[in-house]
Order: structure tokens, then sequence, then C-alpha cells
């Protein structure tokens, strides 16, 4: 399965202008086409950890700064730590206690090294470094606060008109403006007579002339390169880039997040995961509607002869579908068509602006002939492995291009010929437009209707290995 | 529980550093970004190493996307709608770049608001003072820009490639990593300079470039490649790589010599205060020995005669509350908490509206030729 | 790409009731503490160590030549106990791998020579890479995939991966055929 997860043998392109694999294709119900990952707006559902996949919530998670309260990773090697414990007698005559401290499974780093005390809870308040220079950037963000409060005041001030000394109590009159509301939040140095605004004093930075010179031991101290830190391991933090991994803290982990997907176009929901399982409210997957297509057989290619290529398109939905096939022309593969939509149904006006799609650019190597008609494709009924009879109709087809039929799923003959100049171990490229037969069962509540059919047509282009 | 960033200004504001090698993020009034993250993303599979060195438009906003889709929902973990964005960028950055950025955030991403700040003026929040000469060195090139007053002077700006890549280069040429792909290379190379590798001092410089050896030697570093094989590097390597830095090239110029270039070149009047106000910033410039031997590379370079007639006799550094490669990032993030934000800052609806995203130096706005 | 028939020779396999394929060069330890829901296939040379705790495997398992699946241990002060494992419906596991999880979850896909730590947790749907180890204790999250030593997250699995799990491996239990010309 892995292989066959990322080759990137058969890919269909996106209405964006992306070439993807189906599994990582998203069909919209509304406008009738398909999205990718590019072209779907992401939205945050759940916050989690990764370890102890505790669910946050996103005002928590701003808190604590997007990392978990309890787990943490070892600054070596980032992999998670674990606790361990061990029995202490501190007084002879006090019970024993257990004392716990980290260790990392992987590379057996233990939080003795940056000589962190062992705590007496497992889930002990584990030391977090603070930053040293903390005070003195306070200062400086509260210095600049102040001195545009005080450009804004001042702008005011020379836009107000004095209507006597103390004009602060006309405009209580009239509520709370905004120079009241900064006084109740607690805003500095405001004075009441309104004359000025002071800024909180800072002291600008010194330069200085005796830089730090390098230390007379640079030279001879024989560097081991194991007690110096990587360059990753600096910006774990950053704060703290420690130079030397005995200083290396532990470090929180990071969470991570669970998505739902929204189409740009009709704001419509295409995935949307469900709280604490690996199952999804909705999942409107193209693999779910979109024939599946597998190569079964493909005979060896040769440079400008016609070689027989069997695909299995196998029908995911359970109504019936009617696949129809279509030369790729590159002339008109750019044009972008309008989102249609079910008849009873309002298109939605969209006044926002969005994403340009994205210009195709294919080179086809070679010239594929398709079956012609329509064929079609009964639907999928999950109870047919357990039935032995198997009725399938086969009366309609063409034998030409109907390899063989069984259940929900068709072998059709393809016809490939690769350009004369193709080179040795080249992959050939190939594409055809395979229309299929798209059934709304989508309950209408105003119109109630037969179920609609849509032709919908998937731009398929095939990567096929060659080796001769 | 003591929240010192509880006062946010209504919406969270992002502050996001993008520098060729890596990009700082985090949000604004914290005192120290959540992540630093190499500049690169994966289109499909095939990995970029560096985004600003995309070839076209398509592939460049496909790896925006993709990047910016990274920092959002893997570090941030917030959705960007609705967010007020800062990006703090280099004044030499391209144009291209900076509107393919503005487009993606804008109608991909939906933010609320976009404010350019440039990491020259930024940095000099973190310190209080409003002039300085800025000299940032970070992966691609070295920029120095003068600020006065709170104002790049442009006209004084001077640009080279001398920075982390030069350096990487030598240890490239000087030593032998064997045969490896490129990027196991280059990430070795970067190792080796970030973990081995120092400035020396200037005298001990002129003496082993004239080839002999120097009391006390350098030690030699055994350096393991992926737990197979080590090599060695010796010590004269490990101290002259920085060199490159400090060298003159064909036009007999050099880091020192940009300073002192900018320095003649400025107004009479803030001479002084620009030599006794060098901030330097980016992440070269935390090699250790770095600050002070450009200290005594300038001392020296002012006796040569181009330099005599410059009043100047000592040249003061600063020494910002944070980490040098972060420091632009921290001036973003002080700007992004004060008020000024809002003004400054080009929203949804006008850039919707009027299609472009006005430069910081420019008094008057630039409309987009259609 | 379709999957090719696998063939075996009849006579090294021996087919149960429930359609669970077991090799006769298998080495089964403890077949009481054994449980096999179903169309499990386990090819030669592995070895399942029943002995040491029970084991439960779900429908439409496959273990690949040569792998071990044994029981975690944990270290008290006492000494050390042996806990169940507990593997899912539909999953996949790849030759020359050691697994000693406490839960693999279902629709689980593990490459080849993949080492799975002690007391691991496998939840639903994830997917690890081959060659890859796997600290002790490490808990690996729904759709994810996991590579490297140690193992860590290098990508997202798609939406559908419970559904693309159950094709695969029907459709390799329905491949997985006996040759015809051996008796």
């Amino acid at each position: 399965m892995a292989s066959y997860m990322f080759q990137k043998t058969i890919t269909s392109i996106c209405t964006c202008g992306l070439q993807k694999l189906l599994p990582d294709l998203f069909f919209c119900r509304h406008c009738i086409t398909l999205r990718c990952d590019f072209c779907v707006s992401h939205e945050i559902d759940t916050t989690y950890c990764p370890h102890c996949f505790e669910n946050l919530s996103s005002t928590e998670a701003k808190h604590k700064k997007n990392r978990c309260a309890s787990c943490l990773e070892c600054p070596r090697c980032f992999n998670t730590l674990s606790t361990r414990s061990y029995s202490r007698t501190p007084e002879p005559k006090k019970p024993p206690q257990k004392m716990y401290y980290l260790l990392c499974l992987f590379c057996n780093w233990r939080s003795h090294e940056p000589n962190i005390p062992d705590q007496p809870t497992s889930s002990g308040n584990w030391p977090v470094n603070k930053n040293p220079d903390d005070g003195r950037i306070l200062d400086l963000i509260n210095y600049y606060k102040s001195v545009t409060l005080k450009e804004v005041f001042d702008k005011q001030k020379r836009n107000t008109k004095h209507y006597g000394r103390n004009y602060m109590h006309f405009l209580e009159k009239f509520g709370l403006n905004a120079m009241m509301a900064r006084k109740k939040v607690g805003f500095p140095n405001f004075h009441t007579d309104g004359t000025g605004f002071s800024t909180s004093e800072i002291n600008p930075a010194e330069a200085i002339e005796n830089v730090p010179e390098l230390s007379a031991n640079t030279f001879e101290d024989i560097l081991d390169l194991k007690q110096i830190s990587t360059l990753e391991q600096r910006f774990a933090t950053p704060e703290l880039q420690a130079e030397n991994t005995d200083d290396l803290f532990p470090i929180r982990k990071h969470l991570r997040v669970k998505h739902s997907l929204r189409c740009r176009v009709c704001e419509h929901n295409v995935v949307k995961p469900e709280y604490n399982a690996v199952k999804f409210k909705i999942k409107h997957l193209a693999y779910y509607y979109v024939p599946e297509i597998k190569i079964i057989k493909c005979e060896p290619l040769l440079a400008g002869k016609w070689s027989s290529l069997v695909l299995k398109l196998c029908n995911p939905s359970q109504a019936s579908t009617a696949v129809r096939f279509e030369k790729l022309d590159l002339n008109a593969i750019n044009i972008i068509r309008e989102p249609r939509q079910l008849e009873g149904e309002d298109l939605i006006s969209t006044p926002k602006q969005l994403p340009e799609p994205i210009p195709i650019v294919l080179e086809l190597q070679g010239d594929i002939i398709v079956p012609e008609g329509e064929i079609k494709i009964a639907a999928r009924d999950d109870t047919a492995e357990y039935d032995d009879t198997n009725e399938v109709n086969t009366d309609n087809d063409d034998p030409k291009y109907v390899y063989w039929r069984k259940g929900n799923k068709v072998a059709l003959k393809f016809e490939v010929k690769p350009n004369e100049n193709i080179k040795k171990n080249e992959n050939v490229q190939l594409g055809f437009v395979m229309h299929f037969m798209y059934s709304d069962t989508m309950l209408h509540v105003i119109n109630p209707k037969q179920p609609q059919t849509v032709l919908v047509p998937i731009k398929i282009v095939l990567n096929l290995p060659n080796s001769f | 529980m003591k929240i010192e960033s509880d006062f946010l200004p209504e919406k969270q504001c992002i502050v996001i550093d993008i520098g060729t090698k890596y990009t700082k993020f985090g949000f604004a009034t914290e005192h120290s970004p959540r992540c630093i993250i190499p500049t690169c993303c994966e289109i499909d599979g095939t990995s970029i190493p560096d985004i600003y060195k995309c070839k076209d438009e398509q592939t460049l906003m496909l790896a925006l996307t993709n990047f910016i889709h990274m920092l959002f929902y893997k570090y941030a973990l917030v959705a960007p709608k609705d967010k007020k964005v800062i990006i703090v960028e280099s004044l030499l950055s391209p144009t291209i770049f900076k509107e393919i950025l503005a487009k993606v955030l804008f109608i991909t991403y939906e933010v609320t608001s976009l404010c350019f700040v440039p990491s020259h003026c930024a940095s000099l929040f973190t310190l209080g003072i409003s002039t300085g000469l800025v000299l940032d060195v970070g992966y691609k090139e070295v920029i120095l820009i003068p600020v006065c007053e709170g104002v790049p002077i442009l006209r004084l700006w001077q640009a080279m490639p001398l920075a982390g890549q030069a350096v990487e280069n030598q240890i490239k040429t000087r030593i032998d990593i064997g045969q490896l792909s490129d990027e196991s290379i280059d990430s070795i190379a970067e190792d080796i300079k970030a973990r081995c590798c120092f400035v020396t001092t200037l005298k001990r410089s002129k003496i082993l470039a004239t080839g002999q050896s120097v009391e006390p030697k350098t030690s030699d570093v055994e350096y393991h490649i992926n737990g197979e094989r080590s090599i060695t590097i010796s010590g004269d390597i490990r101290e002259t790589v920085h060199d490159v830095l400090f060298e003159e090239n064909i036009d007999e110029m050099s880091i020192t010599t940009m300073i002192l270039e900018t320095i003649i070149n400025s107004n009479v009047d803030i001479r002084l205060k620009l030599a006794e106000n060098i901030v330097l910033i980016g992440g070269t410039v935390m090699a250790k020995g770095f600050m002070s031997r450009l200290k005594e590379e300038l001392v020296e370079k002012l006796k040569c005669s181009k330099y005599n007639n410059l009043k100047i006799t000592k040249f003061k550094f600063h020494v910002a509350p944070a980490y040098e490669n972060y420091i632009a990032w921290l001036g973003g993030s002080i700007f992004g908490s004060t008020n000024n934000l809002n003004i400054v800052s080009q929203t949804r609806e006008n850039y919707i509206n009027e299609n472009y995203v006005p430069d910081w130096p420019t008094t008057f706005t630039r409309q987009k030729t259609e | 790409m379709e999957l090719q028939d696998t063939f075996y020779s009849k006579s090294e396999y021996v087919e149960t009731t429930t359609g669970n394929k077991v090799s006769r060069q298998a080495q089964i330890y403890g077949s009481q503490n054994i449980i096999l829901n179903g169309k499990v296939i386990l090819q030669s040379g592995v070895m399942i160590r029943g002995d040491l705790a029970s084991v439960k495997m779900g429908r439409y398992c496959f273990v690949g030549k040569g792998s071990v699946v044994r029981p975690p241990c944990k270290k008290f002060s006492g000494g050390f106990t042996y806990f169940a494992l507990q593997i899912g419906d539909h999953v996949h596991i790849g030759e020359q791998s050691v697994i000693q999880a406490a839960i693999i979850g279902s629709y689980v896909h593990i490459g080849k020579n993949v080492v799975i730590g002690k007391r691991c947790i496998l939840k639903d749907c994830c997917m690890i890479g081959d060659n890859t180890v796997l600290a002790p204790d490490t808990v690996v999250p729904s759709f994810t995939h996991y590579s490297g030593s140690p193992g860590m997250q290098i990508g997202q699995l798609p939406v559908c991966t419970q559904d693309l799990s159950t094709d695969y491996t029907k459709s390799f239990y329905d491949h997985f055929v006996p040759s015809i010309d051996n008796l």
C-alpha cells in the first residue's frame, strides 16, 4: 500500500490546476467539481497533544503558547520523555518518599544533566527556563506603546476645541470616550487637566567600546563536539540558545491540530472530523464518488507503435454510474469552467476574490485511443462478497473495449502509442478525460425531485513507466 | 497565572521575518519568536531548499503558499483569517517576492492587514535609540543601512555577498567532506561553521595568512559524518574561514570598508553618532569573536590614507537584549504591540481595490502599473 | 497498479475455517493465548510469542516474512510483567520487523525492517515507513506517517486511509492464492 499511495502513476488534475492522486482530492457536492488541499480553505477544528491526546480549546492553547502542560520532549533527540521513579528515604524516621526524574528512552538523556532537581510528584512542576532579558523588553514595549499613544493624544488635542480650562466633565456627560476608556484600563500617566501625556521613561541602550574579546583558552581547548549543541537543538528554544548540551532544558511538546476543510467557492464543508475518533462527520472525498482507475496490465511500450493497456475502473458510490471517455485537448485545458449547480439550488454569490487557478502545463508524449460510447458500471454492493452468484449483465458490452466485468468493477482496453522521439527509461505521459455520471443523492427540501444526474468531467494523466 | 502578554491588541498580530536561510515566526508583544525554522518547503513531494531561489512566479507562489500554510497550521496553530500580519523584511528584497507574498496572504489566506517593516529600522526598537548604523550579516549577503531618527538613509546603502554562505563556501573548498548529495554537504558545512569555527584576532590572522604558525596553536577537531566516518578539521581552518568576510576584494571592499564608506559619505553632523552606535544583527554575527575582530579591523583601517581625514577615534557597539539572529524579529514584535500598526498597515479591502502594497521608504504611494 | 497474485505452496500453509492462512514454518509459541480473528496471513519465519502474554489480531491482518511479534514487558520494583498485545483489523506488517508495541489500532500499515519499541501505542489509520525505529513508549497519532530513527512525523495521510487500507488488505488476501503446480 505504501508504494501505491505515493506513486504518481495515475493522477487527476484538480480544478485549480494541480496534479494530485485520487485519494488526495475532494469532491464538492454543490459545485460538482474536484477540489484539492491547495484550493480548499482550512479551519482549525481542535488542538490536541500528539502524546497524551488531551484536547485543548483555542483560548487555552493560546495561553499555553501551543504547548502541552504535561508532556515534555528530550532537547537532544526531540523524542518524548518518560518519568522514572526511585525511592528515597530523606530521614530514617520518615516513610520512604518516591522521587521522579525524566528520562529519554532513545538517547538516554536524563533530567540530571542540566541539574534539574527531582520532583516528588509524577506530574511534577518541571522548571521552565526564563528569558533573562524579559524585564528590559517589557520596558521597551511599554515605552513604545506610550510613545505612540502620546502621538495619538497630541493629534486629538490639536483637533479638539477648548471650551474652557477643564473640559473633561463636558466629555464625561456624553459617555465614555476613548480617553476615559484608556484611563479605565489603567494606562500610565494621564493628566486629568488635559495638559499633557507623559510617556514612561526608558534608558536608551548604551553602546560599549570595550567589546568582549575571545577568551584565551578558545585556541587550545579541545572541542568535544558531543558537548556543543547543534543549530536545530538551539533553535528549539529561541530565547535561550544554549551552546552547551548540558544546559539544554526539556521542551514542552508542541500541539497539533485537526483541520476541517471548506470549499472556497460555495462555503460548504468538505471534510469535518469527529471529536475523538477516526471517523468524520462530513467526508466528501473524490475517492468515494469518482471511479477509481488502476492499471492491470500494460504491454511493454515501444516508440511509435501501438500497445494495449488494460485499466480497471471501480465504482465506489452506492448508485450505478456510466463513464464516457474523451481525448484531452491541450488547447482548451486552461479554460476555467463556471461552478455548475444542480437545478433548484441557488448559486451562492461570491463577491470575495478567489485565488487564481494555476495554468496547467502538460506535455503529452504519446497518443491514446479511448473506448467509445458509454460504459455502465454497477453500483457498489457490500454484500457481494458473501453472495456467490454474481449476476452480471454483459449484454450491452462492446467486446472490443470491455475486457471483463465483475460487480462494480470493469476492465477496459486502451491503446497507447508513445511518441517516436521518446528517450530510454523515460516515463510516458498521456492524458484523457473521463466523464462520469454523478447522481445527486442530497435531499432537496424545497424541491423534492428525483435524484438528478450530472456528467462530470475529470482530467486524468497517466505516467506510464517505461523500460525498453 | 501571570501572563505578560495579556494585553493583546484587539486581534492577535503575527510577526514573520523571512530570511534567506531561516524564518523567525511568532506573535507580537512576545519576547522571542515561537520558532526559527529553515526557509524551505515542499511542493507535491519535491522539496525546495530555498524559496528565494524560485525561478518563476508560479513556483514562487506555490512555494510561498505551502510555506505560509506550514507556518500557520503547524507552528502557530491559528487560522490566518482575520489576523494582522507584520512582515519584517530586508529593504533590498525583490519587489516580486513582496508582491507575491502580499497576494498569497491577502487572497489565499485572507489576513486582515499586512505591514512590511524594514529589518534595519525594527532593530533599533529593541534598543530604545533612534539613530544607528545597522549591519545585517545574514546568509546570502551583508546589508548596511544607517538609520537616522527612525528614517533609513537609503542613499547610503551598502551590500555585499560576504555573509554566511561565503563562509560555508570557504569550508567546502578547504575541507574535503566527501561524496555526498548537495543538501547533505550544505548542512554539514553549516554545522561545521556553527559548532567548530570562530573568528580569530587580527594579529593572528595576519600571521596565519603569511603561512607561518602561531602560538598558541588552535586544536584540531574530529568531525563525524553520518556516524560512518570522521574527518579532521585542522585548527588553522577553524580560525581562518571567517576571514573571507574581512578580506578585501578587487574593488578594495570588505565589511570594514563598507562601514567606513558609509560614514564618510554621510552628512558631517551624524558621522560621530553613527560611529558610536553600530548595531550588528543577523545569524553570522553570532560567531565567537566577530564583534571584537570587526572593531580591530575598523581601528586598523582608520589609519589608511583614504580614511585619515575622518575625525573618528573610537567605535562603539550595541548589545541588544536578544540573540542577534532574531533582533529584527523582536523589533517587529515591539512595533506590533503599538498603536501605529493600525495606521501604517495595508488592509485587505484597500489591497483588493488598489492592488498594491506600499513600500516603507516611499513618501508617496506607488500605483501598480497594469 | 493493481496487485499481482502472490503464490504460496499449498503444503506450506495451513488454512483454518475462519480463513486464517498460517505457514507451517512460522514459529508460534503459546498458541492457546493467540487469537486470530479471521483471514489473517502469517508468512514463513514469523515468530509470535504467545507464551509471554496474550496476542490478539484482527481480521485481514498480514505479517510478513521473518517478523517478530512479541508482547512488551515492564519492569517493576518486584520484577517484570508482560502485558497483552492487541492488533486491530486490516493491519499490514512488513518483512523482518520487530513489533513490541502494546496496542496497534486498525488500518495501520507498517513497513519492512521496522523496530517498534516496547509499550508503543499506534492509533488507527497511521503508517510507519520502512526502516523506522520507534523509541519505547512512543504514541503515534492517527493519520500520521512516521519514519526515521527515532521515528518522527514526516507527513500526513489522506482522510480516506481507512478505505484505502481496507481495499488493500482485502485485495491482498484475495490475491494470496495457492500455486497450482504444487500438490
